[in-house]
């Protein structure tokens, strides 16, 4: 089925509704920033399941880093997009505005 | 749970025009989240600056009393610095990074700058100045500071609304020498007061958009 193919020129990876939502949030953070887990949900409207599997996916492209610690004895979970992420996200964004002319 | 995640069906590859506005869409709806609320902060100031030196004023005029005043003030200064402390709190739940200490640093200029003002202010009024000229330079000097400190964040978040913030601060501290004592008190309380509630009530409703 072709729909299931991005356009050419576009971002498989980014080039989903979910996951351009979870890179254009995290770009929309300041250089070097990080959100925890839960605000990014919460941003995001998503179930955690899905976010979890969406993080991944963009992880394993390199987009993305997820880092695991504890503050105060609780495990918080951050997010943060990668230069290369960040460099893929504006490059994705560009392919788009040049699609629509 | 939707399998849709894992294989991607016709709706999950939106469109060039849709991704374009979801991607808009996402990343004004951080900026707004991230950024407190005007609401929690400059409204809450202006109207502690309303009612406080509002009572000041009608206390000089003989219409409060002194007591009624005291605690008003006591009420202006103690609610706004809390729903401050709440609103950036909120905002910035979650955050973590370079913006995190830009905001502690930003948070801490108040601090410095309203201890460094009360030193010297109470120390010039252990020299004999009298209660009128001591007055205008307690507001001139003050609203200097928090104009400077909103000109501040307008430039450090590129936040045109809280940049005219500062200018209209500024405004008002020469406005209340230039007026005298105790006018002094009326411009702090409705063009200081005043004038924050209306820009916060303006930024709310121009982020809103």
């Amino acid at each position: 089925m072709s729909t299931d193919q991005a356009p050419v020129g576009l971002d498989p990876v980014i080039h989903a509704q979910a996951r351009l939502r979870v890179t254009a949030t995290l770009a929309a953070l300041g250089p070097d920033d990080r959100l925890t887990f839960p605000r990014l949900q919460q941003l995001l409207d998503m179930t955690a399941g899905n976010l979890s599997t969406h993080l991944r996916k963009l992880e394993e492209a390199g987009y993305v880093a997820v880092t695991k610690t504890h503050e105060r004895r609780t495990p918080v979970t951050y997010a943060a997009l990668t230069p290369r992420g960040r460099r893929a996200f504006e490059e994705y964004r560009d392919a788009l505005r040049g699609l629509l002319g | 749970m939707s399998t849709s995640t894992e294989e991607p069906g016709p709706a999950e590859h939106p469109s060039p025009a849709d991704a374009l506005a979801a991607i808009d869409d996402a990343q004004e709806r951080t900026s707004r989240s991230l950024r407190p609320s005007p609401l929690g902060m400059f409204v809450p100031w202006g109207l502690g600056y309303l009612v406080g030196f509002g009572g000041v004023w009608l206390a000089i005029r003989g219409v409060l009393p002194d007591a009624a005043v005291t605690a008003l003030l006591v009420l202006a200064a103690v609610v706004p610095l809390v729903s401050t402390g709440i609103t950036v709190s909120r905002s910035s739940r979650g955050v973590s990074g370079p913006s995190r200490r830009v905001g502690a640093q930003y948070g801490s200029s108040w601090l410095l700058g309203f201890a460094a003002l009360f030193a010297i202010n109470v120390r010039v009024g252990t020299l004999g100045v009298p209660t009128p000229t001591l007055s205008l330079i307690w507001s001139g000097s003050a609203l200097l500071v928090v104009g400077l400190l909103y000109l501040a964040g307008g430039a450090i978040w590129n936040h045109v609304p809280q940049y005219v913030l500062g200018v209209w601060t500024l405004v008002t501290a020469v406005a209340t020498v230039l007026v005298g004592y105790p006018t002094n008190f009326a411009v702090l309380a409705l063009a200081g007061g005043g004038g924050f509630v209306v820009l916060g009530v303006w930024m709310h409703l121009r982020d809103r958009r």
